[in-house]
């Protein structure tokens, strides 16, 4: 791909934002860091714009690219928090229905995570991407992610039991 | 993954949906993006002294390359010259030799016919 304008990259940085600026969200659980990391992301993009050979292929450095620099990013700044479970506050409402309280409190746990189960539940559920992709993007075996998601639902089922007991999970 | 979704899953999905950044986080990339630096061959190629050299340094090249190229010529048609000179040096030694040769052999039988004739008178 022909590097392009800065006119026409921000068009690229507009369509792909809200997906970089996600998955570095939801790894980091911090607006803040998730914004420079995506900024050191975009710009990373622009360095490599060239070598990329097709939308497709950005999509799939911009994913596999922003997870790696979120967890390291995560890892010097001591981003990883493994938030314990009971602190989190009681929900106010029925947690059955998807309120912000409840996403709230569902993505510290999810923050809580190893990093990698913790990307893995991200590319899964934030991007829709199926195991095979994840393997891809994250260079794991597929039966690597495949038994670290399996894993990485139980721990949660097991959290949200924990704090809320049998409750439709 | 078409499988369908139990209750953790679809809460998942809710909770990861995408989210945009800040306003304004477009224009703070592109305003980070690094400035097209020009290369050093344009830096030069835009001063004036530079672009004089270049153009006498051209010249120089295109009248030296020319001169160098009718001397070749030339050496080329000296060359073919002497060749053909050499050639018509052969050519007349040759024929002198033959004439050469015509007339050693007219002597030897002339010196024959004398010998013979010797013998009969004898």
């Amino acid at each position: 791909m022909h590097r392009p304008s800065a006119e026409e990259f921000g068009r690229w940085v507009e369509q792909h934002q809200s997906m970089v600026f996600s998955i570095a969200y939801h790894i980091l659980n911090d607006r803040a860091a998730a914004e420079d990391v995506a900024q050191e992301v975009f710009l990373q993009l622009y360095d490599k714009f060239e070598s990329l050979e097709s939308p497709e292929h950005m999509q799939y450095w911009l994913r596999r690219t922003t997870a790696h620099r979120a967890i390291d990013h995560g890892r010097r700044n001591n981003h990883h928090r493994h938030a314990n479970i009971e602190d989190v506050p009681e929900p106010s409402v029925d947690a059955a229905t998807s309120d912000p309280i409840f996403e709230k409190r569902l993505r510290t746990m999810i923050a809580s995570l190893p990093e990698s189960a913790r990307t893995i539940v991200i590319l899964r559920y934030q991007e829709e991407l199926g195991p095979d992709e994840i393997a891809k993007v994250l260079g794991m075996p597929l039966n690597t992610v495949k038994s670290q998601l399996h894993r990485a639902l139980a721990i949660l089922r097991e959290k949200i039991s924990r704090t809320m007991g049998e409750i439709r999970i | 993954m078409n499988e369908p979704r139990n209750d953790l899953e679809r809460e998942l999905t809710q909770a990861l949906r995408r989210k945009e950044p800040s306003a304004g986080f477009v224009a703070r990339v592109v305003a980070n993006l690094p400035l097209e630096r020009p290369s050093r061959w344009s830096f030069w190629m835009r001063q004036p002294a530079f672009r004089w050299a270049a153009s006498i340094a051209v010249l120089v090249a295109i009248v030296a390359g020319s001169i160098a190229y009718r001397h070749h010529q030339q050496e080329l048609a000296r060359g073919r010259a002497a060749r053909q000179q050499l050639i018509l040096a052969l050519r007349i030694t040759g024929t002198k030799l033959q004439l050469a040769q015509q007339r050693v052999a007219q002597i030897g039988a002339d010196h024959n016919l004398a010998s013979q004739q010797t013998e009969k008178t004898q």
